[in-house]
């Protein structure tokens, strides 16, 4: 009898939890334990721009606001004292995905270069309140952000200010957000996504209402960038403009595309590898601009369907095993 | 009355495609639409099914106004068509081209998608088991898994029959099904054009092969430069002068 | 009165620099369907090309420098379109759009990491003359900006509409196949459109520079400006990038002025955003 706990692909997928869940022990210092956080943060926030990219084919340069305006509603919410770290991340992200409701149902009837440029001039302005509207946001730098704290759990002290614990909320809400957005693909409405990428015309043609599953889509990316945002502030205790800019869009832009847009493990392979390559180059931050439009450019035009893409056209065995 | 085109026009810059056209079609018939090259056959398809707004004139499906909406809201009301040019979902395989068509007959949104209810689970069930059918109709049950672009050309022209039966329409729009096939392919085609009316759908075909649409069509509506110049039984609209003149040419 | 005056001059002014990077754009745009973003870029070398030229040879030679930069930055464009556009010229034109971006980073990121992050100035000699023209005041590096453009602008519209070559680029803009049957090489006048557009962009930059403070990432709102000049006026349209160019620099300075001068940059995004929302493809038709 073939269940679940047969398949290998299924022990395959439990060996690399263990792997991730075993990974705070074995790295060697603070450092590394914040790379992982981040590249935790930021596999959810380049998940969230592959569902708008990779699933209805719109090039979104937005992004990086959602995820300012998550970050930034969460820890105004909490160094107002308003609300409390959770309940401030889950208005946060309700906010930002309707937030990305109301901008994308205007946005989205425009197409191709007009619809990016939009979103680029969304970013800028955004990053410009941010930077300008002291009084709300605290202009340069908003700090003193309490995030999740020490609380007490069913009698057990949870202390999220030190990095392994914040390293396993930030694991776990990943694979959670990872498994999500997987059954979402894979379901009627995920086809109707990939039916509006692939041949729109047709799409309408057979029902389906374009700008209901693009708003969607965008919707739900908002909204999964403001999580990921919310975990950023949570995590560092103050945060900037910039990381609203169009400069942090760019940047998950090449995420998704090097990784391979519409395929739920290149967001994780974009990621991971944008992360490590500055790492193992020793390459000072500056460079970073350069080194990613290299890659950009590379990638776009000799693999246009990212690393993931190709590995996973070579055979169906592989589409299957890998997301 | 399934379908009536009231004195519709189309104008694509100053150019008429189509002026003041009037036909019906009934439940269950089989309506050929003929005429030359540019004679706005496929225009005539893309304002019905909404993809082109019209300049004047009504379109009534079942008595209600369907002028002015959008494609996917004509779907849902019973009028699924086919394209010209081959249009399918290239890179999925068969049996996922045609459960696309199913998808404005099936309801699972975010939520059942997320949490895989029983209701969700059961319709997508159903909705596996009903394209496997679809397929077995149409001819095409051994290419269910193999990727749409690979299919050959007369197995694509069915394939996007399948979709847009899918949709469960009353009205099948068709343009050009038999185009690039050979006398056997075409013959299939018309066993199952046949079939499907059978079943209750109507088919309104445009068609460039004169034997196909005397042969299956119930009425034959002859179009040029956007206007009707006759409409009446296959044998007397062949007859007609002005039809022969049209695509032979005056002598 | 007078300050809307003063407004208008002001506006003409920055017009102007729109309205040549809009240009080359629009070019670019109406010949290969690409959204040039990389022009941002362009525009930044070509400022910073004349602060060391300007270092260079001195202060006084400020407008032999223009020259050169156009060439040089018209010879780098060529070089994109041959080495980078071109190979994907066959793929979705979002393919286009994002080799832009790539070239963007690579061009900005490449300056950070070789003139560094910090934002400099030109010492320009006409940056001190000041003029009047009755009750506006405008200082003469301001109005050289104005009457370079202008000038640059009627050149290459003459050149489009009155030259064989302007006459060859504009057949292959619309139709490829067209022209290539009356024998026009569509690989050649792209190949020109690329380094004129990106000519055009340097010039921008170079004559804004001394006004303006000069850093690696001073392109960004001036070719997203000039992208929104582009998207409301036509996106192939040469008349539409040259008005649309000079009408957005008025309103910004209008607006700076009476409204609120923090979000003036604001003005022209917001602009966008409403028309996009109204009209999802633009204003006019190309």
């Amino acid at each position: 009898m073939a269940t679940r706990f047969t398949s290998g692909k299924f022990w395959a997928y439990m060996g690399l939890l263990a792997v991730l869940a075993a990974l705070p022990w074995t790295l060697k210092g603070n450092y590394y334990i914040y790379l992982a956080i981040m590249v935790g943060i930021y596999v959810i926030l380049v998940t969230s721009l592959n569902l708008v990219i990779g699933y209805t084919g719109q090039i979104s340069l937005a992004h990086g606001a959602f995820y300012g305006i998550g970050a930034y509603t969460c820890s105004i919410l909490q160094v107002r004292d308003v609300l409390t770290f959770w309940p401030a991340l889950l208005v946060a992200v309700i906010f930002t995905g309707v937030l990305g409701a109301l901008v994308g149902l205007p946005m989205l009837r425009a197409r191709g270069p007009y619809f990016a440029i939009g979103t680029m001039c969304l970013s800028i302005i955004t990053a410009l309140v941010l930077l300008n509207w002291q009084g709300l946001t605290g202009g340069t730098s908003l700090g003193g952000i309490p995030g999740p704290g020490q609380p007490t759990i069913a009698g057990v002290k949870i202390d999220f200010y030190s990095n392994k614990v914040y390293y396993y909320l930030v694991l776990i809400v990943a694979i959670f957000t990872i498994l999500a957005v997987h059954r979402i693909v894979h379901s009627r409405v995920g086809r109707a996504f990939m039916a509006i990428r692939e041949e729109e015309e047709l799409a309408e043609a057979i029902g389906v209402n374009p700008m209901r599953y693009k708003v969607l889509s965008f919707s739900m990316g908002a909204l999964i960038a403001a999580l990921a945002g919310g975990l950023y502030s949570g995590y560092m205790g103050a945060i900037d403009p910039e990381i609203a800019s169009v400069g942090m869009s760019f940047n998950l832009l090449v995420m998704v595309l090097v990784g391979g847009a519409g395929t739920i493990s290149g967001a994780v392979v974009g990621t991971i590898l944008l992360w490590m390559l500055p790492e193992v180059l020793q390459a000072a931050e500056e460079y970073k601009p350069l080194i990613f439009g290299l890659i950009l450019l590379v990638i776009i035009i000799f693999m246009p369907r990212g690393i993931m893409g190709k590995v996973r056209a070579i055979h169906p065995r592989i589409a299957e095993w890998i997301p | 009355m399934l379908l009536e085109v009231k004195d519709v026009t189309k104008f694509f810059g100053g150019l008429c495609a189509i002026s003041q056209l009037n036909f019906e079609i009934r439940e269950k018939e089989i309506l050929g639409v003929i005429g030359p090259n540019g004679s706005g056959k496929t225009t005539l398809f893309n304002l019905i099914t909404g993809v082109h707004k019209s300049d004047g004139g009504q379109i009534l499906f079942r008595g209600e106004r369907i002028t002015g909406r959008r494609p996917h809201e004509i779907v849902r009301r019973g009028i699924a068509r086919t394209f010209q040019v081959t249009k399918l979902f290239g890179r999925q395989t068969g049996l996922n081209n045609v459960i696309m068509g199913l998808h404005c007959r099936t309801h699972a949104g975010v939520w059942g998608g997320l949490f895989r209810s029983r209701r969700t689970r059961a319709e997508e069930k159903a909705s596996r088991e009903s394209a496997l059918e679809l397929l077995e109709f149409m001819h095409l049950s051994d290419v269910r898994d193999t990727p749409a672009e690979l299919l050959s050309s007369a197995q694509q022209r069915r394939m996007m029959m399948a979709i847009a039966l899918a949709t469960r329409p009353t009205l099948l729009l068709l343009d050009e099904p038999t185009s690039g096939m050979s006398a056997e392919e075409t013959a299939e085609v018309v066993d199952l054009v046949g079939k499907i009316r059978t079943g209750g759908v109507s088919v309104l075909l445009i068609e460039h092969n004169m034997k196909v649409a005397m042969g299956v069509c119930d009425r034959i509506v002859a179009i040029e430069s956007g206007e009707k110049i006759t409409e009446g039984p296959p044998e007397e609209v062949a007859a007609n002068e002005k039809v022969i003149e049209a695509y032979l040419g005056k002598d | 009165m007078e300050q809307i005056a003063q407004q208008l001059m002001n506006g003409l002014i920055t017009g102007s620099a729109y309205a040549l990077m809009a240009l080359g754009l629009a070019l670019i745009y109406g010949i290969m369907h690409v959204a040039n973003f990389a022009l941002g870029a362009i525009y930044m070398i070509g400022a910073f090309l004349m602060y060391y030229f300007v270092r260079w040879v001195g202060g006084g030679s400020y407008l032999l420098g223009l020259p050169l930069v156009m060439v040089v930055m018209a010879c780098v464009g060529a070089l994109t379109e041959r080495y980078a556009f071109r190979l994907v010229r066959s793929a979705p034109h979002a393919t286009g759009f994002i080799v832009a971006l790539g070239l963007y980073m690579i061009l900005e990121g490449g300056s950070c990491v070789l003139f560094g992050h910090d934002w400099r100035e030109i010492a320009s000699p006409y940056n001190d003359v000041i003029l009047n023209f009755g009750p506006v005041i405008v200082t003469l590096q301001r109005l050289l900006i104005f009457v370079v453009c202008v000038l640059l602008a009627v050149c290459v519209y003459v050149f489009i509409m009155k030259t064989l070559t302007g006459k060859m680029i504009r057949a292959t803009s619309q139709n490829h196949d067209a022209a290539s049957l009356v024998g026009i090489s569509v690989s050649r006048m792209s190949l020109y459109t690329f380094g004129l557009g990106s000519g055009l962009a340097a010039a921008a930059g170079a004559m804004i520079a001394p006004t303006f403070m000069v850093g690696p990432a001073m392109g960004l709102e001036p070719v997203t400006k000039a992208f929104v000049v582009i998207i409301l006026g036509g996106m192939g349209s040469v008349r539409g990038a040259i008005i649309g160019g000079f009408a957005l620099g008025m309103v910004e300075s209008l607006g700076a002025a009476f409204v609120t001068s923090m979000y003036k940059d604001a003005f022209a995004f917001g602009i966008l955003i409403i028309v996009l929302v109204f009209k999802p493809t633009g204003l006019f038709r190309r």
